[in-house]
């Protein structure tokens, strides 16, 4: 989603979120979810999972299903560190009522660098080109 | 910038740059962050359209055993 706001034109079904581990966040973070019954994507559908605190607290990175889509929650991420690492490298977005921080463009393509996965080639492909747009536009 | 250790990526990326569709890049820098993101979700869902009509498409060619 982060590309999709920096104006990239790939679909992505999915939204990754670096979230903060403190304790007050992951309380907030527990109860923004619970209502919208995650469960652990990929995983049997008997695997008993409940998404609060406790868990937050124990793992680190997740990978959900929601009733509203799927959901990626990363305590950190390969070439980037934890929430207050990516701190310095965010930018504040205004949109839908709400203010947000996202990964700045040049982060974003660090990490996906770092991730190393094939099918991000692509991404990064159009994520520098993006970047050399933005900064004619 | 070329910070990939793997050249071969590095080369790829290099490569896949040049085909990239700038139009579509130069028109969503115009559009608002929220603009972006419906534009998105409209893309989006068009694609899981195409995706359970495929799927309905293969169920019934299995019917009529084709």
């Amino acid at each position: 989603m982060a590309a999709i706001l920096h104006g990239s034109a790939r679909v992505t079904l999915d939204v990754d979120i670096v979230y903060d581990r403190g304790t007050p966040n992951l309380n907030r973070l527990a109860e923004v979810l619970q209502p919208l019954k995650p469960a652990l994507r990929g995983a049997s559908s008997g695997l008993p999972f409940k998404l609060d605190v406790t868990t937050l607290r124990n793992g680190l990175n997740f990978t959900l299903a929601t009733d509203l889509g799927d959901l990626d929650l990363f305590g950190e991420l390969t070439g980037g560190g934890s929430y207050n690492d990516l701190l310095p490298h965010s930018v504040d977005i205004d949109a839908f009522g709400v203010r947000f921080k996202v990964i700045d463009l040049v982060t974003l393509i660090r990490i996906k660098e770092a991730t190393g996965r094939a099918k991000d080639r692509e991404a990064i492909a159009e994520l520098r080109v993006l970047l050399e747009e933005q900064s004619k536009h | 910038m070329k910070t990939f250790v793997n050249v071969t990526d590095e080369a790829v990326v290099q490569a896949l740059m040049r085909d990239v569709d700038r139009t579509l890049l130069r028109e969503n820098l115009k559009l608002t962050f929220e603009q972006r993101v419906q534009k998105h979700l409209r893309a989006a869902q068009m694609m899981e359209e195409l995706q359970r009509a495929g799927i309905r498409l293969r169920g019934e060619q299995k019917t009529d055993g084709r």
